[in-house]
This record gives structure tokens, sequence and C-alpha cells, in this order.
């Protein structure tokens, strides 16, 4: 299956593997303050599946931006680029793969009762090879996730949860529109906005919970601290 | 929605409760405002106590409880670890 990326769009793609790969150790970190308060295994795997998917989102930027780079090297120069930098990019998608599969799986896990968690790897699609295979079967994890993300949105309608939910969606949606990146340049462009928008959304979300300046609102800040008679409740 | 509190939860409705009497709270409001036992709250107290989240103090004949600065960052923090989880849809 063929890729249709657009020359001008070279490296950006890299970049926000990158950037989405900060914010998702980022996530990883606050899930794993979670989990020391709770001790909860759910939440465990929270906090592996987005290590493990910002490992191999930070592997594939890396990748792609030496990739991008010895190819408008050669270019200048007319020489033939080496074969194990082609080799080298395919062994990272791999991995990249693998890590993003294993991580949509622990999110579905994460959501799943604990009676029924033994039940779901009867249902992952193993058997698959490459590039269309693996964003079907990506989709097909995430839809779940997206699904339960929604199901929280409507239980707890508050601004974090509808930034959770757009941010699954909208991962999800770049999974789909690379299933059809052969028809357009354009759709994997859209495809990487769309993956960047998501993780911006878990930013978002993550500065709304730690932003200091609420907390001196609801008046527990560092001046409040002396009057501790006088602490207002949040 | 499940009904029983965790720990973590049992400890930070205890600590709101004694800042909501003015961060002085005898053991009988703590006891009637969180809903727990005797034994249980001995126990809960214990553990505030053990982490210097809340200091014992006198005052005319009476034993009443305070939360520390330590204790207010606690609260601050498992406030980050609530809205998170709620985030999320997971519960802590």
């Amino acid at each position: 299956m063929d890729v249709l990326i657009p020359t001008r769009f070279y490296g950006f793609d890299s970049v926000m593997y990158i950037a989405s790969a900060i914010i998702g150790f980022l996530v990883s970190y606050y899930a794993y303050k979670v989990f020391d308060v709770s001790g909860k295994r759910q939440h465990y795997l929270f906090y592996l599946s987005f290590v493990i998917l910002s490992m191999g989102l930070l592997t594939l930027g890396l990748s792609s931006l030496n990739t991008y780079i010895s190819y408008f090297v050669y270019n200048e120069s007319g020489a033939t680029p080496v074969d194990t930098i082609r080799y080298v990019d395919d062994f990272v998608y791999w991995i990249y793969y693998g890590c993003s599969i294993v991580a949509y799986a622990m999110l579905a896990f994460a959501y799943l009762p604990e009676k029924k968690e033994m039940l779901f790897p009867i249902l992952l699609p193993f058997w698959y090879t490459g590039f269309p295979y693996f964003n079907i079967v990506s989709f097909f994890l995430l839809s779940y996730t997206i699904f339960r993300s929604a199901l929280n949105f409507v239980d707890n309608k508050n601004l974090n949860t509808l930034f959770v939910m757009l941010a699954f969606a909208l991962i999800g949606s770049y999974h789909m529109l690379l299933f059809f990146t052969s028809y357009s340049k354009i759709i994997y462009v859209i495809a990487h906005f769309c993956l960047s928008l998501g993780f911006l959304s878990l930013l978002i979300m993550l500065v709304r919970i730690s932003n200091p300046l609420k907390l001196a609102k609801i008046g527990i800040g560092k001046a409040t601290k002396k009057k501790i008679g006088r602490v207002r409740i949040f | 929605m499940n009904a029983r509190r965790s720990k973590i939860s049992i400890l930070v409705d205890i600590l709101r409760l004694i800042l909501r009497k003015n961060n002085k709270a005898k053991p009988t409001h703590i006891l009637y405002g969180a809903n727990l036992s005797h034994l249980r709250l001995k126990k809960y107290l214990g553990l505030l106590l053990e982490n210097q989240f809340i200091e014992e103090f006198a005052e005319s004949e009476h034993k009443f409880y305070r939360v520390t600065t330590k204790g207010l960052e606690f609260m601050q923090e498992f406030r980050k670890v609530q809205q998170f989880s709620e985030a999320f849809g997971i519960s802590v």
C-alpha cells in the first residue's frame, strides 16, 4: 500500500511524533501519581500504556527525522542513500506498531471489568502485517477506549472529560485517516494534525488539573497556608 | 457508582471535615461527620497522625485536631489525582 506524503510536510510529522511523545510521557507521569495513591492495577495499566505509546512515538519521530534529513542531504549532494537508513526506518516502524498495539490493548484492558479481562485477547486479531492492517487494528482497539471516554463525558459533563474524549477520538481519527493515505497527500497531513490535536487536548487537560492559579483562588495557596484556621474548602 | 469509599477518600474526607470546623475539630465531630465507627476512626486518625497530616492539641481540657501544612499539600495532590482519574473515568 502506497503512502502519499507531501514533500513540504517532510519533517513536520517527525516533530509531531516527538511532541506527542513528550505529552504522552507527561500523562504517564500523572497516571503514575494516581497509581502511587491508589495501588490499583487499572491505574498501573494506564501509566504503562502511555509510557509504551510515548516510547514508540519518540523512536518513530527520531528515526523519521533522520530519514528526512538524509533524504535532503543526499538530494543536495546527488549521492545514493545507504540501504541501512531504509532498513532502520522499517525496523523502527515495527517497533512503533508493536508499542502502539500493546498500549491500546492495555488501555482497553484498563476499562474492562477485572473478571472479564481474560476474554479480551480472544477478540484481538494478531494476524496482521504492515501498515494498513496496523491502522485498522489500532482503530479497533482504540474504539472501545473512545466509547468509554464518551460514556464518561456523558456521566460527568465537565471540560476535563471532554478533553479526554476528544483526545482519544482524534487519535482514533489519526489511525482511521492513515488507512486512506494512498488516495490523497492531504489525508496524511490531516491525520497528523489529528494526532497532534489529540495529544494537545490531553496537555490542556493536564494544565487545567495542575493550574496553581486555581488553587490560589480557592484559598489554598502559599500565602493562605499561614492562616490555616481560615482556609476555605474546595 | 461505588458506594464504598476507598481508604484514601476517607482520609481526605476527615481532613476536609477538620478544615470545615475552622481547622479545630474534636474527635466526636469527626466521628459523626465522617460517618465512621469508633474503631475505624481511631485507625484513620492514627494514620493521619503518623503521616503528620494532622496534629493533636489540647484546649480547655479537650482534645482537638488540626490539619498541618503537609496535610494541606496532600489534599492538593489528591485533588489533582482525583480530577485526573475522573477525566479518564477511573475511580481512585
